[in-house]
């Protein structure tokens, strides 16, 4: 017997159970809050809360040390002070339920439109199947129900493919991105992909003819090639992707000033620019941590900082051309970006994967891995975080000096990343075979 | 007669109140490990109450200069003042992310309840700094300046604190304008403490960097590889 995401609960019933399973971890984490010392309720929901405090008394949320998010995260959590301090749960917890909803419609349109080979049972549920890893997830469960923000960030990217792809509503799409980079800066290294989206030269293997499907194997075949000079003429903005960039910079400089207006320039400080500026020392999952650490107060070379940034430039670069320009790939085009996003990111602390779990359900049934290999790369990248939380853990919270062996942990977690990163994209199919679950 | 009978008792009345000076003892305790310790002082005074020599109604304040190599949070201070576990203020603006070299000095003022001055325990949460790495590595000290112990009696009380020296401190919780107290003696039944933290090795920097920076490169030629060779 084939088991489906159907075989067990009906589409409706996964919403509701998946979110009174948020509620349930949300009262869990009350009780857990009263008698334990390590709180279950993340640290940054505090820091949402007295913002909203700040802003309920008609101050800057700014005020609030360390706060570095929108001023609207600080305007929607006041009612955490006025009707219930869990308000902002069950919020990122629906947030993350309408997240799930839109993983589903994004696959389901995407599987309708390249996978024709398929049935409408089997297209619910290869959708179903990629709603129920996202729903399910123990991170993105936990992440929400801690009270951290992360979710709204990955339900907005989500919604702009989603407007993108399914309702061909570019200008919306625009809208929506620049309030994504608003709320949070990452999803600004879409960009890129999303415009080649749009782009004229974007190809869509299904509905190429058998002839120029053989003339692009033998070309791809003979000059593997990753760049090529052709490549800048597709900077050039058609109507589509003007309207897309109408939308993101129209969004962007509204919030912008109007945040401005309001905050003044401690808002553009803590919102934007000290994301661009952090050098954050103390220990992460980086694999350059130690080296900023080793070298803080000290004048770093060009070249240094060059070998640093450059390899995610290149790649994000790559990426972006590689897949966006493929109508069948966009979804596997973020998801690579923020994959090698967070790989060399200077500063990796644990929500950042949240970011990748938002997007990996919307490719899983184009990614073609065996049941073994699939297992071997999970246990290989939770082991690896494991044993660097375990180092982490005795140097934060036990006093031992394990500078060394937390980066060496960060090795051994980079090269987890890197082998499960070469792993996907070997296993990636445009979905013309629908990968059978 | 009478007039003897009065001055006697009034000699003996004096008499009395020194043998009950009031005396402070403070004992200290960091717990945890790592990062994120807590103080905890238990305060205990020996003293006898009289209608007008009452100590239970002065007020008592443990001030505390936290040193560059550690911080108190002021948030958490702040939710700590909200769930009423704690009375305190903090002077100056204490950045929680900055190293131990970027850092300032800054002081946390304790508001202790005069009605339990006999015998109350305080804990403060506090956290330490990254300090800079070193040749050779190993740990840091950071020195626990001792707490001073504040007071101030309502005025016309008589009192056994005019002899110790006045410092400047905030007046309440607002900390809004500054008082004068009396700096009193305790007997402090712990020594100078020393906290250790973990620095970072200058040693182990050639061999971070070039496999930092090689490996980086290497991840990323190795992904472009893969890219390029998929059918």
């Amino acid at each position: 017997m084939v088991y489906t995401a159907e075989t067990f609960l009906s589409f409706r019933q996964h919403i509701i159970f998946a979110f009174f399973l948020r509620l349930a971890l949300i009262l869990y984490g009350n009780y857990h809050d009263r008698i334990s010392q390590v709180p279950y309720t993340d640290v940054d929901y505090k820091v949402f809360t007295d913002a909203s405090r700040y802003v309920l008394n008609n101050e800057s949320p700014y005020q609030r040390h360390t706060y570095r998010y929108t001023p609207i995260l600080s305007w929607l959590l006041i009612p955490n002070l006025l009707i219930d301090i869990c308000f902002g749960k069950i919020l990122f917890s629906l947030i993350d339920i309408f997240a799930g909803i839109l993983i589903k419609f994004i696959i389901k349109h995407c599987v309708m439109s390249y996978g024709r080979n398929l049935n409408d049972s089997k297209i619910e549920s290869v959708s179903n199947f990629g709603m129920i890893v996202w729903l399910y997830n123990p991170i993105t469960i936990g992440i929400a129900t801690r009270g951290n923000s992360d979710s709204i960030a990955g339900f907005l990217v989500l919604l702009t493919l989603y407007l993108l792809q399914c309702k061909k509503w570019y200008f919306v799409a625009g809208i929506v991105h620049g309030l994504a980079i608003h709320v949070r800066i990452y999803p600004l290294m879409y960009s890129l992909a999303l415009f080649l989206f749009l782009s004229d030269y974007s190809e869509n293997p299904n509905s190429l003819s058998k002839e120029s499907k053989e003339v692009q194997k033998t070309d791809r075949s003979t000059k593997r090639t990753i760049f090529r000079m052709e490549y800048l003429l597709y900077f050039f903005p058609n109507i589509d992707q003007l309207k897309l960039m109408s939308g993101c910079i129209l969004s962007l400089v509204l919030l912008t000033s109007l945040f401005y207006f309001l905050y003044g320039y401690q808002f553009l400080y803590e919102s934007y620019i000290y994301h661009f500026l952090r050098k954050d020392m103390r220990h992460n999952f980086s694999l350059y941590f130690y080296l900023q650490y080793l070298t803080a107060g000290v004048k770093i070379d060009l070249w240094q900082k060059m070998l640093i940034t450059l390899p995610q430039f290149i790649l994000i670069a790559v990426f972006s051309f590689k897949f966006g320009l493929n109508k069948l790939s966009l979804n596997f085009a973020i998801l690579m970006i923020t994959c090698v996003f967070v790989t060399y990111n200077s500063v990796i602390t644990s929500q950042y994967f949240v970011w990748i779990l938002a997007i990996l359900p919307l490719c899983i049934w184009q990614i073609r891995l065996s049941r073994n290999t699939s297992l071997l790369l999970g246990l290989i990248w939770i082991g690896a975080q494991a044993l660097w939380l375990l180092s982490a853990y005795l140097l934060e919270f036990q006093g031992l000096n394990m500078f060394l062996y937390i980066w060496l942990n960060s090795v051994s977690f980079f090269c987890a990343n890197i082998a499960c990163m070469a792993k996907v994209i070997e296993g990636f199919t445009t979905g013309v075979k629908v990968k059978v679950l | 007669m009478i007039f003897k009978t009065f001055t006697y008792l009034y000699i003996l009345r004096f008499a009395w109140s020194k043998v009950v000076e009031p005396n402070f003892a403070l004992y200290h305790l960091i717990k945890n490990n790592g990062f994120h310790r807590e103080f905890e002082w238990f305060l205990e005074s020996t003293f006898i109450d009289e209608p007008t020599n009452n100590f239970s109604k002065c007020e008592y304040v443990l001030q505390i200069v936290i040193p560059t190599g550690m911080f108190v949070n002021p948030d958490e201070i702040a939710d700590l003042n909200r769930k009423k576990m704690i009375n305190a203020f903090l002077d100056g603006f204490v950045d929680i992310e900055a190293p131990e070299y970027e850092a300032k000095e800054h002081t946390i003022y304790i508001f202790l309840n005069g009605s339990k001055i006999r015998s109350t325990t305080v804990m403060l949460p506090f956290h330490l700094r990254y300090h800079r790495a070193t040749f050779g590595g190993g740990f840091a000290e950071i020195n626990i300046n001792k707490p001073s112990l504040l007071v101030y009696c309502p005025s016309g009380m008589l009192t056994f604190f005019e002899n110790n020296p006045i410092v400047e401190g905030v007046c309440d919780l607002k900390g809004q304008t500054k008082c004068a107290w009396w700096n009193i003696t305790y007997k402090a039944f712990f020594e100078d403490a020393q906290i250790l933290v973990p620095v970072g090795n200058l040693d182990h920097f050639p061999f971070v960097a070039i496999v930092s920076l090689i490996l980086g490169c290497l991840g990323c030629i190795y992904v472009l590889s893969v890219l390029s060779s998929r059918k």
